[in-house]
């Protein structure tokens, strides 16, 4: 499976080590240190500086040392903790004090290890190399429960969290967003005629289809044989478009086994804008759902969009 | 634990031998570390000169910084020696040590220990150069 059309950017990424200390000497020893370890070092002198090109930065580990002056290392952790965008960073606690109850302390509030300082240099990349190997293996966990098994599209779990953070974004900062919902027709009749083998076959091929579209679009698998493709900065039209191209692919497509068999997918398509400004996810999607009836009512293997909600 | 800092780190400042003694970093002979190894005698200097402002000033919190800086780092630059002298400097000048007359001597005392371990690695660091 491509991995990087799903937008997981983990693998590619040289990891990301960020230092707050406030002794520049301490900075130019742990560049100069880890520059052979494949890491991109980053410094910061105190806990403000350190906990905004956390935010920004989004750092694999942090390395944070408890002596801070002014905020300390204690506060930088939990404020670190406290909030969503850096929580899930490993943070080693380094320090030339620690007793045991602040060791306690430190690992209490989420830190993943500590070095005592002086360190030897051997060991703090050994540390540093070993929470970077357990984030990857944690980022791996994540997506994997996020991911469909059988097709390696994102999952109905990972699609409704996309699409409430996506509409909310859009609405913010008045952005355009579509949806297309496509469902493939007659499902139900291959996987009986042909046996569930081959149903899964075609669930698989459709869902290469929709991973072969844009890279800023985000294909995911609904439930059964119904998908949903969010597309961020993208217009009705343009949504359209797409959505025109996947239905064409698909009923191109030459089953090997079956070669006179043509199998076909309708879509619909809706774009947030069209609704109003206190539009919910739930409206965007019933939105799509209707375009998607429209389009199997009128005959399948279309694609249909919907300007007006539809009467009741 | 040096030996110049021995006797619970009473050291005679103005042992003027002791000063000259070499101290090299253990790294030294190590060409990645060259670069390294400039700026940090670099700092040293200023260091010194830091240290000094900050004992005429009375001014403990800055003392404590650059005494922690150094104490955490210098080890990390193969000086170990300095890192444990730094080290008594920056207890002794924690924000709830008592400031009696004895204890400011000791805090002299300490800091002076400090500039002598720091000029005798810059002075060798400088002849070897």
């Amino acid at each position: 499976m491509n991995v990087a059309s799903l937008g997981i950017d983990a693998q590619a990424r040289i990891p990301r080590v960020l230092a707050i200390d406030d002794s520049e000497l301490m900075h130019r020893l742990l560049r100069a240190r880890l520059q052979l370890e494949h890491v991109d070092i980053y410094c910061a002198s105190n806990g403000d500086e350190g906990l905004r090109m956390a935010v920004e930065l989004q750092p694999d580990v942090i390395l944070l040392d408890i002596d801070l002056q002014g905020m300390d290392g204690f506060d930088v952790l939990q404020q670190l903790k406290d909030d969503a965008r850096t929580r899930n960073i490993a943070v080693i606690f380094i320090s030339a004090t620690l007793e045991m109850m602040d060791r306690v302390k430190c690992l209490d509030l989420g830190a993943i290890d500590f070095v005592h300082k002086p360190f030897e240099m051997a060991e703090l990349k050994a540390r540093v190399r070993s929470a970077l190997r357990i984030q990857q293996l944690l980022r791996m966990l994540s997506q994997r429960a996020q991911l469909d098994g059988l097709t390696a599209l994102w999952n109905r779990l990972y699609f409704d969290q996309r699409l409430v953070a996506e509409v909310s974004d859009a609405q913010r900062h008045k952005r355009t967003l579509s949806l297309i919902m496509c469902d493939i027709d007659h499902f139900k009749t291959v996987n009986d005629r042909y046996g569930h083998p081959f149903g899964d076959e075609v669930l698989a091929h459709f869902s290469s289809i929709l991973m072969g579209g844009r890279a800023s679009d985000i294909p995911c698998r609904y439930g059964g044989e119904e998908f949903g493709v969010i597309l961020p900065n993208t217009c009705a039209e343009e949504a359209v478009e797409v959505a025109e191209r996947f239905r064409a692919a698909f009923e191109s497509h030459r089953w090997r086994r079956h070669s006179d068999l043509v199998l076909t997918a309708s879509f619909g398509v809706a774009e947030l804008a069209s609704l109003d400004a206190v539009a919910t996810p739930a409206d965007f999607l019933a939105r799509a759902d209707a375009a998607l009836y429209n389009a199997k009512r009128s005959g399948r293997n279309r694609v249909s969009s919907i300007a007006r909600p539809m009467a009741a | 634990m040096p030996d110049e800092t021995s006797m619970e780190g009473r050291v005679i400042s103005t042992d003027t031998t002791k000063v000259k003694a070499p101290l090299r970093s253990s790294f030294a002979d190590d060409p990645e570390m060259r670069d390294l190894l400039v700026f940090f005698v670099d700092d040293l200097g200023r260091r010194i000169e830091a240290i000094r402002r900050a004992l005429l000033d009375q001014d403990r919190a800055q003392l404590h910084t650059l005494a922690h800086q150094l104490s955490g780092s210098a080890g990390g630059y193969g000086y170990t020696s300095i890192g444990d002298v730094a080290r008594l400097l920056e207890k002794q000048t924690r924000s709830d040590q008592l400031s009696d007359e004895m204890e400011l001597s000791l805090l002299h005392e300490r800091a002076e220990d400090l500039i002598s371990i720091c000029r005798r690695a810059i002075s060798t660091f400088r002849e070897e150069a």
